[in-house]
């Protein structure tokens, strides 16, 4: 069977997961804590992805892939999954050009807002100065716009008018605006949570794409992670303490 | 001075592929770019691809550099799934893996030189730390895991990985970026070398000479910065 090294608060390691399941194609899960230091991680970087990163494949004839839009594309060659990565030159070209897209502008979520609240390794002050946080939640909101108005203003999918890798990689960056309410404040998290609602006040076409993907095979299975009450009531409690932290971060300025 | 746009660039030299540049600068306020961002890209960066012939609109240099393998059948840079799906994947692996790491060296290194109109107090020195030191493990990872191993970035024949890398890299070697860059990445010099034998690399990159003055001059200006870092 594939093997699939990741972890379920890995947006990347998510996105891949899920094609597995939409696709029906089998595959293990390996538990890899990125968070963990090298020496512990010795046998992953050794044997499979020497860069240390998540995810990564290892199929059945022994290729190993990282980067998790690459690992999208793979899979769909691969198990013939036309229809989620079309040979049309033109439909292609659309998702490819998300596929890079997505690696400067929506994967700004995470540096912007998840870091933060996972990585308790490090300190909340070397992620303010270090990434350039307010920077990046600036950017983020070009971002939405783009979203909100030239793609999804326009079709029904991100990369055109129908599904595609390209939703399955930008979902699971989104959806933790939704479920985490990352850009408002609010005490109700998870799905149909404050999250949901401020997603729907300011970015419609986002908020109905949303629910479209939720509608989704497996879609709660692979997200479950994300809404498990241990994780909520972490977000919460990180979301408040970072915000004291930036503030202090001000008031020193 | 895009290292993006001179991927695609020397691409299709490399290959004969016929284009029209068109000028566009990102340096620009937005407000002068209105009909670049309206009608070609929402976000305002280049390089941007407009096939006349398809109506179609592209952008991310990745994305525009595999459109044109695929539509002039570049196998031997990109090959097709049905040819060598292995070769493909670790090709599309590398353009992906680009992003977030090779290109670091532009916004380490470069990027604070090339951007005459931003301040140089807006520099943060803690962020461009960060991006220098994925910067270096990225150099680490191309010198020692992939170009000790062979003689391009994914086997032994040209990709568009190359291409794609190249642009990033040789701003190293030109303008002298990093201290005793020869001494540390060996193969990545020996590797450049062979990428200079392409068809077309000198005409591809005749654009650099343009800019020599400029980052040397800018170099001594943006000193107090640098060497804070």
């Amino acid at each position: 069977k594939l093997q699939l090294y990741g972890t379920g608060i890995s947006q990347p390691t998510r996105a891949v997961q899920w094609l597995c399941e939409i696709a029906q194609i089998p595959y293990d899960f390996v538990q890899v804590n990125v968070a963990a230091a090298r020496k512990k991680r010795a046998d992953y970087i050794k044997n499979v992805n020497p860069n240390g990163r998540i995810p990564a494949i290892k199929d059945t004839n022994g290729l190993v892939i990282y980067e998790a839009a690459a690992i999208l594309q793979y899979l769909c060659h691969r198990y013939a999954k036309t229809d989620l990565y079309p040979t049309d030159l033109k439909a292609r070209a659309k998702i490819d050009e998300y596929l890079h897209w997505h690696h400067e502008n929506t994967r700004m979520v995470t540096p912007a807002y998840v870091g933060m609240l996972m990585r308790v390794d490090v300190p909340f002050e070397r992620w303010i100065k270090g990434t350039d946080v307010l920077k990046r939640r600036k950017a983020l909101l070009y971002t939405l716009d783009i979203i909100e108005t030239k793609r999804l203003g326009k079709q029904a999918y991100i990369a055109g008018d129908a599904l595609s890798i390209a939703d399955i990689l930008c979902y699971e960056e989104l959806v933790q605006l939704d479920v985490w309410n990352l850009l408002d404040e609010g005490t109700t998290l998870g799905f149909d949570g404050d999250g949901s609602r401020f997603m729907k006040r300011n970015y419609p076409n986002i908020y109905a794409w949303l629910l479209r993907m939720r509608g989704l095979s497996k879609h709660d299975e692979v997200h479950e992670v994300m809404v498990r009450e241990m994780i909520l009531k972490h977000v919460q409690y990180r979301q408040a303490a970072f915000t004291k932290a930036l503030q202090k971060h001000h008031a020193k300025l | 001075p895009s290292q993006p746009t001179r991927a695609v660039i020397f691409l299709c030299e490399l290959k004969g592929i016929a284009y029209e540049l068109v000028k566009v600068s990102p340096a620009l306020p937005r407000s002068k770019r209105k009909d670049y961002i309206e009608n070609v890209n929402p976000t305002g960066k280049i390089p941007s691809l407009q096939d006349v012939d398809e109506a179609l609109y592209l952008y991310e240099a990745p994305a525009i550099m595999t459109y044109i393998a695929t539509k002039y059948k570049l196998h031997d840079l990109y090959p097709s799934a049905d040819r060598d799906l292995k070769r493909r994947a670790l090709i599309d692996q590398y353009l992906h893996w680009h992003h977030e790491n090779t290109r670091k060296v532009t916004t380490g290194f470069i990027a604070p030189l090339l951007r005459a109109d931003v301040k140089l107090e807006a520099w943060n020195p803690s962020s461009l730390q960060t991006e220098r030191k994925l910067a270096t493990y990225s150099l680490n990872i191309i010198e020692k895991q992939w170009l000790s191993a062979h003689r391009y970035i994914i086997d032994n024949d040209v990709s568009l990985a190359d291409i794609l890398c190249y642009e990033e890299l040789i701003q190293m070697k030109r303008w002298n970026l990093i201290e005793n860059a020869a001494e540390k990445y060996p193969n990545i010099f020996q590797w450049m070398q062979r990428m200079e034998q392409l068809p077309n690399h000198d005409k591809a990159h005749r654009i650099m000479a343009r800019l020599d003055a400029f980052i040397t001059k800018r170099m001594q200006q943006c000193q107090p910065l640098l060497s804070k870092l």
